[in-house]
């Protein structure tokens, strides 16, 4: 699978087009192009997608900066289909005041992802090339 | 990709239209129509469910409360696994969230029940490593 970066950002973002559905509903919402930020612990959905599935809070949790700032923030379980790909039960962090989703590792860590930089390419690979196993 | 909604929606429309405003209603799109790669997020809701939205986060945050104050003893038959509490009793427990979130929504509709590690002592913190650069359109573009 191959993405071209979103040239919306600069310098140009790797980006992911997905769905969110709710493990126990085949309603969805989508597609949604999604920032990919390996410097995320979580995945971030703004809240109006999360409403408009009737998503669940389940926990709460704090969100922190690389400066210290903390805020309190409430999760949410979902699956996210990325292409052909599904990822079942993925804990999201509603954003209660952003309007951009954010892929961060919690979804990413599944996924062997090349970031091709002078192609402004992100591909997700099946499994690695030979020459780097 | 026009989704079938919108293709359906505007096919009555376009049949209306000379070649000449055809053309014109292409160009206005591919030059300064809105983007819409995103399907844009929803309305804010009304006061209402924000209301509801606000109970049930005070909620899930008591109910944590009073999970992150129980004793070893308490936990120690849940170790590993995730609990679903209610009023601060363990309604069900299961060692795959996801499985325990779906069972929950199905035996306690509209009612927030947490779910939790049971090992969870205080909130989980997530970092957000990623600081944007605010542009400054015109000193930015006068310096290419």
């Amino acid at each position: 699978m191959k993405v071209p970066y979103s040239t919306q950002y600069i310098p140009p973002a790797p980006i992911l087009t997905l769905t969110l559905q709710l493990p126990d509903d085949n309603k969805t919402v989508g597609p949604i192009k999604a920032i990919v930020d390996t410097g995320a612990d979580a995945t971030l959905v703004p809240v109006g997608y999360l409403r408009e599935l009737g998503a669940t809070i389940w926990d709460e949790a704090y969100l922190r900066s690389q400066w210290g700032e903390r805020r309190r923030i409430f999760t949410y379980l979902l699956d996210i289909r990325i292409g052909d790909y599904t990822f079942p039960g993925v804990v999201v962090v509603g954003d209660n005041q952003g309007q951009e989703m954010i892929l961060g590792r919690t979804l990413l860590n599944q996924l062997i992802l090349l970031l091709d930089g002078p192609q402004v390419t992100l591909r997700i690979l099946t499994q690695l090339p030979h020459h780097l196993e | 990709m026009l989704s079938p909604y919108v293709i359906e929606t505007l096919k009555p429309l376009v049949r209306r239209l000379t070649p000449g405003q055809r053309f014109e209603l292409i160009r206005w799109i591919v030059n300064e129509a809105p983007s819409t790669e995103t399907a844009p997020p929803p309305a804010e809701p009304a006061l209402e469910t924000s209301d509801a939205n606000t109970l049930w986060e005070t909620r899930i945050s008591a109910e944590a409360a009073l999970w992150y104050a129980r004793s070893d003893t308490d936990r120690a038959p849940y170790l590993g696994e995730y609990v679903a509490v209610l009023k601060g009793q363990v309604v069900d427990h299961d060692p795959d969230r996801r499985a325990l979130a779906i069972r929950i929504r199905r035996q306690y509709p509209g009612t927030p029940v947490l779910i939790t590690e049971a090992e969870a002592r205080q909130p989980h913190e997530f970092l957000i490593l990623s600081p944007r650069f605010e542009r400054m359109e015109t000193t930015y573009e006068s310096t290419l």
